[in-house]
């Protein structure tokens, strides 16, 4: 307990600090109270780099080791590697001990094999975050900077264009991190596993952010009781644990909404369930091609709506909603969205050959030059289609 | 009883197979390399053929339609008159050039042809280079007009407007000083150095999408002429719905949001219009300075007393160099401007009308400077 108390203490002095400070100020001001401070300007609160991803492998580490299913590492300079590893140093993969632990302890030899693996990943990464997520910032930054200026098809288009972002942005560089660290002799969790094909919010999480929501799951969700217990315990533990795992994200009540949102969903994806148990037809129909057709467009809308939340600006995220539901005019779309439905389709066309299993039947016969022609095509196009101006890795705020 | 023959197929030893996965990987690794960098020399190599064509497709678009134009010969006896238009989108969609060479051959009874050099975007910075390579090209007209955009002369926004169309990218090495020396903060650009070499794919990579994938671009404009443009560089901006109008308004009036609020003419923008004119003097080139119509809305939204400043600032920067000085600002009906400061086709045809017969024609009959193209 003094291990994580330490971890979270160090986590919320410099990440939360400000928020809870400035909260207690307008409720303080609000009861016509003197706070006696002044506000804290977010701009000016230094925060390391990757605190809340380092914050949790420690914290794993700690509990892991309390209940004994690794030994502890005498090695400090190991220790030290596990933590600091840079290619998960800023934004994850959140890495447990154990998996990583024992790979500092085998002898790295060069592997041609494992070169090709890491180039791969880190091509595929590159070209999500260059060719993909950035220019889908063209169409979405300029109209959640200023949403009243746009009609609403504009911020349909804009968070749709968002939802893409914020994938590509966020598993690209996951793909480049997994990517580097087999280039280094380590193997890395996975992160995503086409989220946005999952059938429901359950799934959704069981294929977003993977090592997050198994962390979550692991740490918060089963100490507080898991599915164990009535329903509605679990129900409680549910929207606690979303909860938390939207203030890591950030310092702000759009984040927070944004876990509570996730936590409702999947209560209510629960609750459905149950509902369904009883009604063999139903399910029936929701399991034929078409009722998965269209769980996976429900649950992608859901997701999507509730990445409107994922900002630390609450205010704008209401005026967002206001004029998605709420027919209003407004300047056009940014650019001609040929571009974003170019981007959907391809998007779309690269999921459908891994998930069908079409890309693993391929892939032994590829002759070696084909494949590396391939990865020429992908490093060109990720420099050729990055538009002019490139952003940071969004996960790196966090 | 029936026999069976059992074949068994040989076991390939794992290290073979390691073996041949590890020689597969090394060829489609190694082969990537080679075919990345040798595509990026490529590019490089073909970019620096004709870098103008890549780096600032406006001028080179412009500039190939002046080489088949009058305009744009060598200044020898029995050339026409070559009156030259300098500016920005404004100049660009107002003034029907062709025209303009036809009327003024007709009212002044000698030949006169005249080319429309405006570039979107273009401030007096941007003029005052396009002018110095056309000159170094050898292009020398007899006259010039010149564009001034109160919006460009904006002293409050810092850096100068035009900055955010005049990329470092569109101009040559040797243009940064002086460029900088005019008040645009410019920083040389990667693909001036090794990246233009090895990295030329992403260097010019708008560039290249605008010309070879334009459905890709990323921009919302685009970078060179379009076909639209006729040969004297002149385009004609179709008529604007009346329902679309308010829109087009809105947007402009939030594209230029920076220069509305405590608006006064002035700052770094002066430097490159005196650069424009002191280049034709040196050359001898008989200069004039225009102020293209905005619409009744349009020209509320500049701050006084700053609006009022424009035009003593302008005709004192003009008496200087003995430039006479058109301000057609209120020359226009607001029907005849698509979005409060581009004309629509018919907006051109009246203007350019009225800016031959009022302005063209008087300036160049009383100034002499018709004879053959003699001064």
């Amino acid at each position: 307990y003094t291990s994580i108390g330490m971890n979270l203490s160090i986590l919320c002095y410099f990440k939360y600090r400000g928020f809870f400070l400035n909260e207690l100020y307008d409720g303080m001001r609000l009861l016509n109270m003197d706070p006696g401070y002044t506000k804290v300007n977010p701009l000016e609160v230094f925060i390391p780099f990757g605190i809340s991803f380092y914050t949790f492998e420690a914290i794993s580490y700690a509990v892991d080791v309390y209940k004994r299913k690794i030994a502890p590492e005498t090695s400090l300079p190991r220790f030290l590697l596990f933590i600091l590893f840079f290619p998960h140093l800023v934004a994850g993969p959140i890495v447990r001990a154990g998996d990583f632990l024992t790979q500092t302890r085998r002898p790295k030899r060069w592997n041609w094999v494992r070169v090709q693996v890491g180039v791969q990943l880190f091509l595929v990464g590159a070209f999500k975050k260059m060719a993909i997520a950035d220019r889908m910032a063209l169409f979405c930054d300029p109209v959640f900077k200023d949403p009243d200026a746009y009609n609403s098809v504009a911020v349909w288009f804009a968070v749709l264009a968002y939802a893409l972002r914020i994938y590509c942005d966020f598993s690209g560089y996951s793909d480049m991190a997994v990517g580097a660290a087999h280039l280094l002799g380590y193997k890395l969790i996975n992160n995503f596993n086409m989220p946005y094909l999952a059938t429901n919010v359950s799934d959704f999480w069981r294929r977003w952010h993977i090592s997050l929501s198994s962390w979550l799951r692991d740490y918060v969700f089963i100490p507080l009781g898991g599915s164990r217990g009535s329903r509605w315990l679990n129900y409680r533990n549910l929207l606690i644990t979303m909860t938390l795992g939207g203030l890591w994200h950030g310092a702000a009540w759009g984040y927070i909404l944004w876990g509570l949102a996730h936590g409702a969903l999947l209560v209510g994806h629960k609750q459905f369930k149950d509902y369904c148990d009883g009604k063999p037809r139903l399910t029936a129909f929701l399991e034929t091609a078409f009722g998965t057709g269209l769980r996976i467009l429900v649950t992608f809308f859901c997701v999507s709506m509730c990445w409107v939340l994922f900002q630390p600006e609450l205010g704008k995220a209401v005026a967002i909603f206001e004029k998605l539901f709420h027919l209003q005019r407004g300047l056009t779309v940014p650019l001609s969205n040929r571009s974003l439905w170019y981007t959907v389709a391809f998007l779309f066309a690269c999921q459908w050959l891994v998930r069908s299993g079409v890309w693993a039947k391929i892939y032994p016969r590829v002759p070696a030059p084909v494949l590396g022609v391939g990865y020429a095509v992908c490093l060109c196009a990720a420099l050729v289609l990055a538009p002019d101006s490139g952003t940071t890795f969004i996960y790196f705020q966090f | 009883m029936r026999t069976v023959a059992v074949v068994t197929a040989p076991v390939v030893p794992s290290r073979i197979v390691r073996g041949r996965r590890a020689r597969r990987a090394a060829v489609a690794v190694l082969f990537g390399v080679a075919v990345a960098a040798g595509t990026q020399l490529g590019i490089g190599a073909a970019v620096r053929r004709a870098p103008e064509a890549f780096a600032d497709p406006l001028y080179h678009d412009k500039r190939e339609l002046l080489r088949a134009h009058p305009v744009g010969a060598p200044d020898r006896p029995g050339r026409p008159f070559a009156l030259l238009f300098l500016g920005s989108s404004r100049t660009y969609d107002a003034v029907n050039a062709g025209a303009v060479g036809e009327r003024l051959t007709r009212d002044l009874g000698t030949p006169v042809s005249a080319f429309n050099f405006a570039q979107s975007g273009a401030g007096p910075v941007t003029m005052a280079v396009a002018l110095r390579r056309l000159l170094n090209d050898g292009v020398k007209p007899d006259a010039v007009v010149i564009e001034v955009n109160p919006l460009f002369l904006a002293a409050q926004v810092e850096p100068p407007f035009e900055t955010r169309w005049l990329h470092p990218l569109r101009l040559r090495p040797d243009e940064l000083e002086r460029v900088r020396e005019l008040g645009v903060p410019v920083d040389a650009p990667g693909a001036h150095g090794w990246r233009g070499r090895v990295l030329a794919g992403h260097e010019y990579r708008v560039h290249l999408l605008e010309r070879y994938a334009p459905a890709l671009s990323p921009l919302p404009y685009r970078l060179g002429i379009g076909p639209e443009t006729d040969r004297h560089g002149f385009v004609r901006v179709p008529e604007i719905p009346e329902r679309q109008r308010p829109k087009l308004l809105a947007w402009n009036r939030n594209l230029y949001a920076a220069c509305w609020p405590g608006y006064r003419p002035g700052g770094s923008a002066l430097k490159g219009l005196r650069d424009v004119l002191e280049t034709c003097r040196a050359a001898g080139i008989r200069p004039a300075l225009l102020l293209t119509p905005e619409s009744t809305e349009f020209r509320c939204w500049y701050a006084e007393p700053g609006r009022a400043l424009v035009a003593p600032l302008v005709g004192e920067l003009a008496r200087a160099f003995g430039a006479p000085v058109v301000d057609a600002r209120e020359w226009l009906g607001d029907d005849l401007i698509a979005d409060g400061h581009h004309l629509t086709g018919a907006g051109a045809d009246a203007f350019t009308a009225r800016l031959v017969r009022d302005e063209l024609t008087p300036w160049l009959r009383g100034s002499g400077t018709v004879a053959g193209g003699e001064p």
